[in-house]
C-alpha cells in the first residue's frame, strides 16, 4: 500500500522539474528590488566605464591649458567640467571607473582564491596543520597591513598590476578565516563522513562536496569584498602609493577633488558620486544575495 | 553487473575481528569505549549488533571503516578478505571503503550532499573506484536504483536530495553503496530516522539483498524488532563489551545474560506474541 504511494509521488514529481538551491535563490534575489535595482545600476556603471570613453572627443590624458578648471557645460562638451591640467573629468571618471572596477574584482579575486585555499585545508585537515596555518593568519593580521603594502611596493616597484595582488594578498587573511569556520561546521556534517565512508579521497572531498557547500558565504563576502578593496586602493592611491598620474581611479580624482572642492565642486561630486553609486549597489547586492541564499538568517 | 547474478551461497568467513579496542582521548583522560570485541561475518550472512546508547556498537565499526573522530585510536585486528583493515594505510583503506564495504548511516536527510544531484552522487563513486565515465556510471545508477526498488526514471537521477522523502533518501543511501558491488554493507542504524512503514520496506531491500545478492550485511540497531525481522546471527554489546553472541533464535527465545533479558523485558507488552 505504502509501496505505491511513494510510486505516486515520484510519478508526479516527474512533471516538476528539479529545482536546484540556486535556482531558488536566483528568484529569491530578483525579488528583492533594492538589489535588482542595484544590479542594473552596477552594469550600467560597469558599461559606460568600459564603452564610454570610445565615444567621447576628448582623452583621459588630453591637456587644455586654454580650459582649466572649466566648470560642466553641455556647449563646451565637458560634461562633467575639467580639473586643473583642462582634463576632460568625464571621461577621466570613467577610465578611473574601469580601473577602480577592475581592482576591485581582480584583488578580491586573488585574495578569494588564497583564502579559500587555505582556509579549507587549515579546516579540513584540523590539528597541529590547521594551529600553525591559523597562526601564520594571526601574526599577518598584527601587521599594520599600510606597512605591509610599503614594502611589497618598495620590493617590487610600483605597478598597478602589482597593486591587485598587493591588495589580494592582504584581504585574503579574513576570508581565509571564514572559510576555515564553515569548512570545520561542514566536515562535521554527515554527508562529508558519507564520502569519506565510500573512500574518497581527501581532495575530492574538499572539491566536490566542500567548497560548493561554501559558495553562499563566499559570494556574500566577494561582494562586502569588492567595496572595501576599491575603498583600500582609493586610501593607497590617497597616500601616494597607488594609481600614478596620468593613469587614475576613482580615488585619484577624489584625493585630487577634495583639495579643490572650495573652488571646483564638480572635482570633488561628481568621482565622489560615481563611486558612493557603486559602493551602495556592492552593498545592496551583497544583502541581497544573503537574504537570498540564507533565507534563514532574515 | 556481476553481483545482481544470483550466486552459489558459500559459507566462508568475509571480515573476521579479534581483540579489537577503541579508546578517545577526552578532557577526562582516555576513555575506552569498546574493549577485546571479536566478532566475524560470513559471506551472505546478515549480523545483527544490539545496544544501548554509548555501548559502543556503531564505533566498533567506525574504528573498522576508519572513521573514527580525530580524537579515537584503536588497537586489533579487521581481517577482510584476508587483508587487515586497523593498520592498513589510509589509501589502502580507501580503494576497498565504497567498494567492497559499503557503509549506510543513520540519518538519511543529512547523509547526501546537498548541491549535488542525486544521479551525480550515483555515479561520482563509481568514476573514481571503477574508472568508468560518466555515462556509464549513471547508466549503472539507474540499474542501481531499481534494486532498492525506486522506480527507473530519468527524473529521480534528476533531482536534489531536499526534494525528496527520508525514505527515498536511504533508498539511495542503500544504491550508493550498491554501486560498486560490494561484499559487506555495514548499515548503522538505517532505519532509526525513518517512520515505522518506511522502516519495513528498507528492511525488506536489505533481505533481498541478503537473499538474492549474497551480500554480507551489518545491522547496528537499538530496535531488537529490526534485529528479529532480519538477522540471522545477533550480536549483544554493552559498555563496549559483547555480553551475547549466537543465533537469533536462540539469543530472543532463550537468552543466556542478564542483559539481554532485560533488554528482552523492556519490549512493550503489547509488541508480543
Amino acid at each position: 500500500m505504502n509501496k505505491q504511494g511513494n510510486i505516486e509521488t515520484i510519478e508526479l514529481s516527474k512533471t516538476i522539474k528539479g529545482r536546484s538551491l540556486w535556482v531558488d535563490a536566483r528568484r529569491r534575489l530578483f525579488l528583492n528590488k533594492a538589489a535588482v535595482i542595484s544590479l542594473i545600476t552596477l552594469v550600467i556603471i560597469a558599461t559606460v566605464s568600459i564603452f564610454g570613453p570610445f565615444f567621447l572627443q576628448y582623452n583621459f590624458s588630453d591637456t587644455d591649458w586654454g580650459s582649466i578648471y572649466q566648470p560642466p557645460s553641455f556647449k563646451t562638451g565637458h560634461y562633467f567640467g575639467t580639473d586643473g591640467n583642462g582634463r576632460d573629468l568625464l571621461v577621466r571618471i570613467l577610465h578611473g571607473g574601469r580601473l577602480s572596477l577592475s581592482i576591485g574584482l581582480i584583488a578580491t579575486f586573488v585574495s578569494v582564491f588564497i583564502g579559500v585555499i587555505y582556509g579549507t585545508i587549515a579546516g579540513f585537515f584540523g590539528g597541529k596543520l590547521d594551529i600553525f596555518m591559523m597562526r601564520i593568519v594571526e601574526i599577518l593580521y598584527a601587521m599594520p597591513y599600510l606597512i605591509f603594502v610599503i614594502i611589497l611596493m618598495v620590493v617590487f616597484g610600483r605597478n598597478i598590476y602589482f597593486l591587485f595582488i598587493a591588495i589580494g594578498a592582504v584581504e585574503w587573511l579574513t576570508m581565509a578565516r571564514i572559510v576555515r569556520g564553515q569548512t570545520i561546521s561542514l566536515k562535521e556534517k554527515e554527508f562529508i563522513e558519507t564520502s569519506k565512508a565510500l573512500g574518497q579521497s581527501n581532495s575530492l572531498i574538499i572539491i566536490k562536496h566542500i567548497i560548493p557547500n561554501l559558495a553562499g558565504p563566499i559570494i556574500v563576502y566577494i561582494t562586502l569584498m569588492v567595496p572595501s578593496v576599491i575603498i583600500l586602493e582609493s586610501f593607497l592611491s590617497f597616500l601616494g602609493l597607488g594609481v600614478q598620474e596620468p593613469l587614475t581611479s576613482w580615488g585619484v580624482l577624489i584625493s585630487e577633488g577634495s583639495r579643490e572642492m572650495e573652488t571646483a565642486w564638480w572635482l570633488l561630486i561628481f568621482p565622489g558620486s560615481f563611486m558612493v553609486i557603486t559602493l551602495a549597489s556592492l552593498n545592496f547586492i551583497g544583502d541581497g544575495l544573503r537574504d537570498a541564499i540564507d533565507p534563514k538568517e532574515y | 553487473m556481476q553481483s545482481i547474478q544470483k550466486n552459489i551461497k558459500n559459507k566462508d568467513l568475509l571480515l573476521d575481528v579479534n581483540n579489537l579496542n577503541v579508546y578517545f582521548d577526552t578532557a577526562d583522560g582516555r576513555i575506552q569505549a569498546v574493549k577485546n570485541v571479536d566478532l566475524f561475518i560470513n559471506k551472505g550472512e546478515c549480523l545483527g549488533i544490539v545496544g544501548e546508547s554509548g555501548s559502543g556498537k556503531t564505533q566498533t565499526f567506525f574504528s573498522i571503516t576508519g572513521l573514527l573522530s580525530s580524537n579515537g585510536y584503536c588497537s586489533g585486528s579487521a581481517i577482510f578478505k584476508g587483508f587487515d583493515l586497523i593498520s592498513a594505510s589510509e589509501n589502502k583503506k580507501r580503494e576497498f571503503l565504497g567498494k567492497s564495504i559499503g557503509f549506510i548511516f543513520q540519518d538519511p536527510m543529512t547523509s547526501l550532499t546537498p548541491h549535488m544531484k542525486i544521479g551525480e552522487q550515483l555515479s561520482e563513486i563509481a568514476t573514481f573506484h571503477d574508472n568508468l565515465s560518466k555515462n556509464e556510471a549513471l547508466k549503472r545508477a539507474s540499474d542501481v536504483l531499481e534494486i532498492v526498488k525506486l522506480p527507473k526514471s530519468r527524473n529521480l537521477v534528476n533531482s536534489y536530495p531536499h526534494e525528496l522523502s527520508g525514505g527515498m533518501k536511504q533508498r539511495i543511501m542503500i544504491a550508493i553503496s550498491l554501486m560498486c558491488s560490494p561484499e559487506l554493507i555495514i548499515a548503522d542504524e538505517p532505519t532509526t530516522a525513518l517512520d515505522v512503514t518506511t522502516q519495513s520496506e528498507i528492511l525488506n531491500i536489505f533481505n533481498d539483498l541478503q537473499k538474492n545478492m549474497d551480500i554480507s550485511i551489518v545491522l547496528i540497531s537499538h530496535n531488537i524488532g529490526v534485529i528479529a525481522e532480519t538477522s540471522d546471527r545477533v550480536i549483544v554489546m554493552k559498555d563496549g563489551m559483547i555480553v551475547e553472541n549466537g543465533f537469533t533464535y536462540n539469543v530472543l527465545t532463550d537468552p543466556k545474560d542478564k542483559y539481554t533479558k532485560h533488554l528482552l523485558s523492556c519490549i512493550p507488552p503489547w509488541l508480543e506474541g
